[in-house]
C-alpha cells in the first residue's frame, strides 16, 4: 500500500500553505513523496524527533497530486527520479494549479547535476537539498521554509482584502522584485473607477428581517466582487449598498478600460438572476446602477492610528460617483472623456448620448453618455 | 573488509527501518548479477542512483563514493568500470552489519 497516512487528520482543511500562520509551525502538516519506502520511514522519524509529528507519505508518485488536493500539507518533501512520474513532473503540476502552487516544495534527490537543480527550482521548489540529507540541516530547512511561508500567507490573507488571488500573486512577485505597490505613501495614478450601486433596495429593508438583508447584501456584493477580481479590479471600498473599484492599480494594466467595461457587463448581467428571484420573493424591483470614470487619483493608505483604508480619492473617484447617482437600474453611465475609448470596445450603437449634468470639477455641464450591455 | 556498521544503528527506533534497508540491499545487489550479464547499463545506473541516496540517508556512507562512481560509470557505458565497481559494491554489502536491537541495548 503506497499511501501512508500516520495521524489523523481535521476535516475542516485550512487554505493550502495557509497552515503555519494559523496553527504555528510545529503544527505543520509534512507530506513526502518518495519511491523508497525504507527513506520515507526514515524522514518520518526523524521529523518526529524535531518535534514535526503530522505527517503523511505516498510512495507511489502517480498519487502525489490526488493526495496533495486532498490533504493540502504544508509543506512538501519531493524525491525527483521516480518511475512513471517524476518529481519534475509533479512541480509542474502543481505549478499550474492555483491551490498547490502555495504549497512550498523541498527537492530532496540523489541527482547532483545542476541541470535537475536548476529544472527544480524553475518549477517552483522551494529548496533543494542532496540525499544523503542531514537530519539536522533537513529539520532547519523545513523550518524555515514554513516560517517563510507563513510569512507569505499572511501578505497574501490581506491583500486579499483588496485584490484578486491572481492579481495577489502578482504584487507578491512584485514585493520580491523590490517594486513594492501598496506603497506607505499616496502617489497620483491614472485609474479607471467604477462605482456600483443597488438601486430598489430601500424598500426591501422595510418587508424583511436584519437577517434577510444582510444574506440579500451579501449575495449582492458577492456578485461584484466576483466580477472584479474576475478581472483584476482592486475593491477600495464596499459602503451601504455601493462598491467602489478600481483599474490600473496598484498595478498597471494598459487594457483597464476594457477591464472595467468587462465587469460592468457582468455585474448587470451576473446580477440578473438575483434580481429576478428577488422579484418573485418580495415582490421588488431591484438592478445594479453603474458610474464610470477614468482620471488621475490620490491612491494610498488614508485613515488614522486607529483605522486606515487603502483608497482612491478625487475628482476622478467623485465623478463617478456622481454618474452612479443619476444611473438607473441596470444603466452605466461614463462621462464623455470616455466616449471614444469605449465605442472602439463595443459597437457604436450600445454608447448612446444620455444627456448633460453638472459633475464636480466642472463649471459646465458635462456629456454623459449610456452604455448598454447586451 | 572489516564489518560496516550504520552510524545511526544506536538508535533503536530506526533499527526496525535500517534492518528493512539492509534487507533490500541485499535482494538489489542479487538481482544486479542478472543485469551486469545483459550489460543493461540504465539499470545499474538506477542502482546506483538508488544506493547513492538510499545508503547514505540510513547511515552507511561508505556506499556514496562507489555508487556516485558506479552511476557514472553505467551512464558512460563503461563495462570495465562497471564490473570493477559492481564488485566492489557486492564485498560491501557482504560486510554490512544489520542493526540488532539486543546489541544496542546491550
Amino acid at each position: 500500500m503506497p499511501t501512508n497516512m500516520n495521524q489523523p487528520f481535521e476535516s475542516n482543511k485550512p487554505l493550502a500553505g495557509g497552515g503555519p500562520a494559523m496553527r504555528g509551525v510545529d503544527n505543520a502538516l509534512v507530506m513526502m513523496v518518495e519511491d523508497e519506502q525504507s527513506l520515507i520511514d526514515l524522514t518520518r522519524e526523524f521529523l518526529a524527533e524535531a518535534g514535526y509529528r503530522r505527517f503523511v507519505s505516498t510512495s507511489d508518485a502517480s498519487d502525489a497530486i490526488a493526495m496533495l488536493l486532498r490533504e493540502r500539507p504544508d509543506v512538501l518533501l519531493l524525491d525527483i527520479k521516480m518511475p512513471r512520474v517524476s518529481g519534475l513532473d509533479i512541480l509542474a503540476a502543481m505549478q499550474a494549479d492555483p491551490v498547490l502552487k502555495h504549497i512550498p516544495a523541498i527537492v530532496l534527490t540523489s541527482a547532483d547535476d545542476a541541470e535537475t537543480k536548476l529544472a527544480a527550482l524553475e518549477l517552483g521548489a522551494s529548496d533543494f537539498l542532496r540525499k544523503p540529507v542531514d537530519p539536522i540541516e533537513l529539520a532547519l530547512r523545513l523550518r524555515n521554509t514554513l516560517a517563510a511561508n507563513a510569512h507569505k500567507e499572511a501578505i497574501r490573507k490581506a491583500f486579499s482584502r483588496y485584490v484578486s488571488p491572481r492579481l495577489t500573486d502578482k504584487i507578491i512577485g512584485e514585493v520580491a522584485n523590490d517594486s513594492a505597490p501598496f506603497k506607505s505613501e499616496a502617489e497620483r495614478a491614472d485609474i479607471v473607477v467604477l462605482y456600483a450601486d443597488l438601486r430598489g433596495f430601500a424598500e426591501i429593508g422595510e418587508k424583511v428581517g436584519v437577517q434577510v438583508v444582510v444574506q440579500m447584501l451579501n449575495e449582492y456584493f458577492t456578485v461584484l466582487t466576483d466580477a472584479a477580481y474576475q478581472h483584476d479590479g482592486t475593491v477600495f471600498n464596499m459602503a451601504g449598498e455601493s462598491m467602489l473599484i478600481g483599474f490600473n492599480v496598484p498595478l498597471p494594466q494598459p487594457d483597464a478600460l476594457a477591464r472595467a467595461v468587462r465587469t460592468a457587463r457582468d455585474v448587470i448581467a451576473n446580477f440578473a438572476p438575483v434580481s429576478a428571484a428577488w422579484r418573485k420573493r418580495y415582490g421588488v424591483l431591484t438592478g445594479v446602477g453603474i458610474g464610470m470614470s477614468r482620471g488621475e487619483a490620490i491612491i494610498g493608505n488614508v485613515g488614522s492610528r486607529h483605522f486606515m483604508s487603502y483608497t482612491a480619492i478625487g475628482d476622478t473617484v467623485s465623478t463617478a460617483a456622481r454618474l452612479m447617482e443619476l444611473a438607473r437600474a441596470n444603466e452605466v453611465l461614463m462621462s464623455g472623456a470616455l466616449y471614444e475609448p469605449v465605442r472602439s470596445l463595443m459597437p457604436g450603437d450600445r454608447v448612446q448620448r444620455a444627456g448633460r449634468f453638472a459633475l464636480r470639477g466642472t463649471s459646465e455641464p458635462v456629456e454623459v453618455y449610456s452604455i448598454t450591455l447586451a | 573488509m572489516p564489518g560496516i556498521v550504520s552510524r545511526l544503528a544506536g538508535k533503536p527506533r530506526l533499527q526496525p527501518i535500517l534492518r528493512k534497508f539492509v534487507d533490500s540491499l541485499h535482494q538489489r545487489v542479487a538481482e544486479m548479477r542478472a543485469v551486469e550479464e545483459r550489460a543493461d547499463y540504465r539499470q545499474i545506473a538506477n542502482f546506483a542512483h538508488w544506493l547513492k541516496g538510499s545508503a547514505g540517508s540510513m547511515g552507511y556512507d561508505a556506499f556514496w563514493k562507489p555508487a556516485k562512481d558506479l552511476e557514472t560509470a553505467a551512464n558512460a557505458a563503461d563495462g570495465v568500470a562497471v564490473k570493477q565497481l559492481l564488485d566492489e559494491v557486492r564485498r560491501m554489502a557482504d560486510a554490512v552489519v544489520a542493526p540488532d536491537v539486543q546489541q544496542s541495548v546491550a
